[in-house]
């Protein structure tokens, strides 16, 4: 999701860690995203929320001046109860199994939980890429996995049932974006347009945090955002197609336009692009 | 990969982590292997009495104090590697950062003792308790802790990437000595293992965000004012302070 806007034009309230909360659609744009937390908790196999403390206990500061609220991430929890107090005017149908079979391509599978599964690095970009004006590609070598997921992969071709792909993107910095956010495909053909192939989606990266990540002040280390997008749907895909090649893939970037059509001129760079196995 | 997985195959997917924790483990236990010939060691330095064995020990308080700080980027190096490179990764990362730590206090070590003459133990711990409240409280202290998150992309196989492990373990301990450098001069001056110990809770809960960064002036003075407390109980007549260069000190 894209929000915001972005150069040349004077960006949108949304844009800016600073100034999003002083844009209306802020409150329904989280709200909504709460209220799909709450429906993602209420899936079956889903465990809750996470225990760890790193997660539960930040203490994150509204305001300035004598006007500061303080608050973490447990008091709100539970969104009915103070001091949100939310009633969801709706609420997803907890999905059956075979709903999320469908839409998740697998069933939870209580005996080989996701927490079980380790991360494999299977291959990352050497250089980082520069996000242009146009699609940008950029192609990551794989290598053989050597860990938990060697045994399955090596028993059958293309992505096996129980086996999960990962695209992640480490280090995404800037100081100018140039587009509200990307679209991240995988293995578009070459000479082909990305729009054409909606099942090679891996999702969007937003630009949103990007510039304020990548300085470093009191509140960030400066080293830009990342994102990890669950790409096993798409490569079971172009399994099926016997396009998924385990040796590669090409990732292809591509920005969002505005309603004019227009992307402005930016200096965003991906640090590295990786490809895990769990 | 199911249910039956073994708790030792879990860590070792899981937290390959668990060098650092066994490095650091390794170096307090040697330090708390000495306190039953010398109990004093709990309240003040030891005296080793020579230069490699000051070295030694700065070297066991570096590793035990500053270990645990790259707990989670030790993590994030492993798993950013390919699996049979993940514990090389972590290795050369540990060791990048500890050999950097410990040149840094060793130095800080023979900075103090070359002071403590002048200043007697009290005085030496009393201005670095004061020095390291006043970093504590500075706005750039808390933008150096910020910086301590900082990641950067890995070289993936070869030497590029040995280079890239050992140059990010100094490049950490670098960020690290900036944030931490007052901090770890007062412990280092004080030198008993209670006051290490408890430097390394507060070290710790500060760099995984647990203490406010509005609170950490008080709670850098109340370590501060423990320090006094132990080394002014411990003085007794005897010179209190880092591990001495003085052959003739001490034991």
């Amino acid at each position: 999701m894209g929000v915001g806007g972005h150069a040349p034009d004077p960006p949108g309230l949304m844009s800016g860690f600073d100034t999003a909360a002083q844009d209306p659609i802020f409150w329904l744009h989280h709200s909504n995203i709460d209220r799909l937390w709450q429906a993602w908790l209420r899936r079956s196999g889903v465990k809750g929320n996470p225990s760890e403390p790193d997660w539960s206990r930040p203490e994150w500061v509204f305001g300035s001046g004598s006007k500061i609220t303080r608050i973490t991430t447990r008091q709100l929890l539970d969104p009915t109860a103070d001091p949100l107090r939310y009633r969801f005017a709706d609420m997803p149908a907890v999905p059956t199994p075979e709903a999320e079979e469908e839409w998740f391509d697998e069933r939870t599978d209580p005996t080989l939980a996701l927490e079980e599964r380790p991360l494999e690095l299977v291959g990352a970009s050497e250089e980082e890429t520069p996000l242009g004006p146009g699609a940008t590609t950029t192609r990551v070598v794989l290598g053989q996995p050597a860990g938990p997921s060697r045994q399955r992969l090596e028993e059958s071709e293309g992505v096996p049932p129980g086996v999960k792909v990962y695209l992640r993107l480490d280090n995404v910095t800037g100081t100018v974006v140039h587009t509200s956010g990307v679209v991240v495909y995988v293995n578009i053909p070459a000479g082909g347009r990305p729009a054409d192939f909606p099942d090679r989606e891996a999702g969007a990266l937003s630009m949103f945090g990007v510039v304020e990540t990548s300085r470093r002040d009191s509140r960030h280390a400066g080293t830009g955002i990342g994102a990890t997008f669950d790409i096993t749907r798409v490569a079971r895909s172009l399994a099926s197609a016997g396009q998924w090649d385990r040796t590669k893939v090409d990732v292809t970037f591509v920005p969002i336009a505005d309603a004019l059509g227009r992307v402005g001129r930016g200096d965003v760079t991906v640090g590295r692009i990786s490809v895990f196995y769990a | 990969m199911t249910a039956t997985t073994s708790p030792l195959t879990r860590v070792h997917w899981h937290h390959p982590e668990w060098l650092v924790v066994a490095a650091s483990t390794a170096a307090w236990v040697a330090l708390l292997a000495a306190v039953p010939t010398d109990p004093t060691l709990l309240l003040r330095g030891a005296h080793p009495g020579d230069v490699p064995a000051v070295v030694g020990h700065v070297v066991l308080m570096t590793v035990a104090m500053m270990a645990p700080l790259v707990l989670a980027p030790s993590h994030e190096v492993a798993v950013a590697s390919l699996w049979r490179r993940r514990y090389r990764s972590v290795v050369l990362y540990l060791g990048g950062y500890l050999a950097a730590w410990c040149a840094v206090g060793t130095a800080m070590v023979l900075g103090i003792h070359a002071v403590r003459p002048l200043s007697g133990a009290l005085g030496v711990v009393t201005v670095t308790s004061i020095l390291a409240a006043v970093v504590a409280g500075s706005r750039a202290h808390v933008v150096r802790l910020r910086r301590c998150g900082a990641t950067r992309p890995l070289a993936l196989t070869g030497w590029r990437a040995d280079r890239d492990c050992v140059g990010e373990g100094v490049r950490m301990a670098g960020r690290c000595v900036a944030t931490s450098w007052a901090l770890m001069l007062l412990l280092l001056a004080q030198g008993g293992i209670l006051v290490m110990a408890a430097g390394t809770v507060f070290v710790v809960a500060e760099r995984r965000g647990r203490l406010p960064d509005r609170r950490l002036v008080r709670w850098t003075l109340a370590l501060g004012v423990l320090a006094l407390l132990v080394t002014a109980g411990s003085l007794g007549g005897h010179a209190v302070g880092p591990p001495s260069l003085d052959p003739h000190a001490g034991h």
